[in-house]
């Protein structure tokens, strides 16, 4: 208690500096944020792609010409590969309802947040089971039924993990937080205006892509991977301008932050030699420090938790990142080590001889 | 009792910038003596000082303090000798002027394991109303005289109760008659006991303690009573 009065009573009469760090270290913090935000995004792609080999996918082009769909259906009866059928409509409540067919279920692994996953061989009655993204929570509770007007009834069986979705409409991966995953082999949902798309895994078909080259090229036939390829460099593109806003902002404040270390560190060193001068030990320099340096940082850390929120539920940059707590709470971390560390550094140039020239320089 | 053995102190020892800035003190200080010391400047006084205050160690010799060798003190006892034993004067006060009277007398008293938060505020009440500044204690020290800056430093220096103060030029930043009365402070603690060692280049400082200890290229040249 008595370090902690000690540091905070060091801060007191600097309210309108303490101000100032703190407006820097909101925007460190919320920019820091963004950046881990769209690195997890792009992570979390990336392996659920490489999780999930989907580079054998292909998508199986549909035609309004009959004889284009019918040359397409005699070519896959001769694959002997099953195909993988995506139904998606939006449901009465606005939501997006995306039906996959069996093989879908079993070729995709959809990992869950919380919940059972789907038994695809097992009779659910007239009750069609789904996976739902989080936002969804605030509707419907895992494990209920819920008998939605207009649509049929649905089991929530799970939560999708991280609200990222298999795009089967050309679009890689898609985030999106009011999305349900239905597996209605029954047809037993009400699916209005739904958009069909089909997928084939070559996995196991030998030198697919020789054999059927001419499909290829004719776009019978499109690989998923260069589809999920274009569409990760679209989304760089897209959060690109946002990124460079928060790096910029992120290093103006660093400079700003480092400019108080270089400008407070005489002052600290003084105060340093002082109490070592007074009979202080090395860990109780250090722990008034660091309580200096937490009192610092909490304030910002708690006033950018509801920025980086709004940012993450009503911005455009929210729907292109995917920032978590634990982005939140490594941003925080960042900044407290930055600081800690710059502070830290004056105390251990505090030693015998420069204490010497610190007393003398009084 | 404080005993130096020969002590020695070379500055970048075996270096081209070598400084031998003592050469062999010999000197027994009683408990409760009032000492100045003086000298030139550069004959060696303040690292004598240091030295006496434990925060600079000599290059050879031996200091004890009530027989104890402090060259065998660890970093703990160090640390707990500067704390409880010695208060520190400094020329140019030593406090944080933008900070109060109250903030700049906590240090030790911070540091000191048996104080409690609890008594912090009493204890520098009570050093304060012995260096007679008793209605200063939520003052900022940057607003207060050079006598009262001085004077909140002697505060700082005998809050713990230390047996010994050392004072490194006290009345250098002041004038005549602030100094005359910062050196009857220093008297009235001698004479409730505690060993009092000033450094200084001014005679009428030295006048008035027990003992004169002149130091010239860091050897003890006299001693007068």
């Amino acid at each position: 208690m008595k370090y902690f009065i000690l540091a905070a009573d060091g801060l007191r009469i600097r309210l309108w500096l303490l101000v100032v760090l703190c407006a820097e270290f909101v925007i460190m913090i919320s920019c820091a944020s963004i950046c881990f935000g769209e690195l997890t995004m792009q992570a979390l792609k990336n392996r659920m792609y490489d999780k999930g080999d989907y580079s054998e996918f292909y998508y199986v082009g549909v035609s309004t010409e009959e004889d284009k769909n019918t040359e397409v259906d005699r070519i896959l009866s001769e694959m002997d590969c099953e195909l993988m059928l995506f139904n998606g409509f939006q449901s009465p409540n606005s939501e997006m309802v995306d039906i996959y067919s069996k093989s879908a279920f079993e070729e995709i692994g959809i990992e869950l947040e919380k919940g059972e996953e789907i038994d695809t061989d097992h009779d659910y009655g007239d009750v069609v089971p789904c996976y739902i993204s989080s936002d969804l929570l605030r509707k419907y509770k895992v494990g209920k039924v819920y008998d939605v007007p207009d649509m049929g009834k649905i089991l929530i069986s799970g939560v999708v993990k991280n609200d990222i979705f298999f795009s089967y409409t050309y679009a890689g991966f898609s985030y999106s937080k009011k999305t349900i995953v239905a597996y209605d082999p029954k047809g037993l949902l009400n699916a209005v205006d739904a958009s069909t798309f089909k997928m084939i895994d070559t996995a196991n078909i030998a030198d697919f892509e020789e054999k059927y080259q001419t499909y290829i090229e004719n776009l019978y036939f499109q690989p998923y991977d260069y589809f999920y390829e274009c569409h990760l460099e679209l989304e760089k593109e897209k959060i690109f301008p946002f990124l460079a806003l928060a790096i910029t902002f992120f290093a103006l404040s660093l400079a700003g932050l480092l400019s108080y270390s270089v400008i407070s560190s005489r002052e600290a060193k003084r105060q340093n030699g002082l109490f070592f001068l007074c009979g202080a030990r090395l860990w109780e320099v250090m722990l008034i420090t660091l309580t200096r340096v937490f009192i610092i940082t909490v304030f910002p850390a708690i006033l950018s938790a509801p920025i980086i929120l709004y940012i993450k539920n009503n911005t455009y940059v929210g729907e292109l990142t995917l920032i978590t707590a634990e982005n939140y709470l490594t941003a925080v971390g960042i900044c407290l080590c930055i600081l800690a560390l710059s502070m830290l550094i004056v105390i251990f140039k505090t030693n015998r001889k420069s204490l010497i020239s610190v007393v003398n320089d009084f | 009792m404080i005993k130096l053995e020969n002590i020695v102190k070379i500055y970048n020892e075996g270096k081209a910038n070598e400084v031998k800035a003592l050469r062999g003190i010999d000197l027994t200080i009683n408990d409760g003596e009032m000492a100045a010391i003086i000298g030139e400047s550069g004959s060696g006084k303040s690292t004598l000082l240091n030295i006496l205050g434990c925060i600079d160690i000599p290059t050879g010799g031996a200091y004890y303090y009530d027989d104890i060798n402090t060259s065998t003190l660890s970093g703990k006892a160090r640390a707990e000798f500067l704390n409880r034993k010695i208060g520190f004067v400094l020329q140019d006060f030593g406090l944080m002027l933008d900070r109060s009277v109250y903030h700049n007398i906590s240090y030790p008293l911070v540091f000191n394991p048996h104080i409690k938060s609890s008594q912090i505020k009493e204890k520098i009440k009570s050093a304060l109303l012995s260096v007679g500044l008793p209605r200063y204690i939520n003052s900022v020290c940057g607003e207060l005289s050079g006598g009262q800056k001085q004077r909140v430093a002697i505060a700082r220096a005998i809050v713990n109760e230390p047996s010994m103060i050392l004072a490194d030029e006290p009345t250098g930043a002041l004038d005549t008659k602030t100094s005359a009365e910062i050196i009857e402070l220093f008297k009235s603690l001698n004479q409730q006991g505690k060993t009092v060692i000033i450094v200084t280049h001014d005679p009428n400082v030295a006048q008035r303690c027990h003992r004169i200890i002149e130091i010239s290229d860091g050897k003890i040249v006299s001693e007068q009573e």
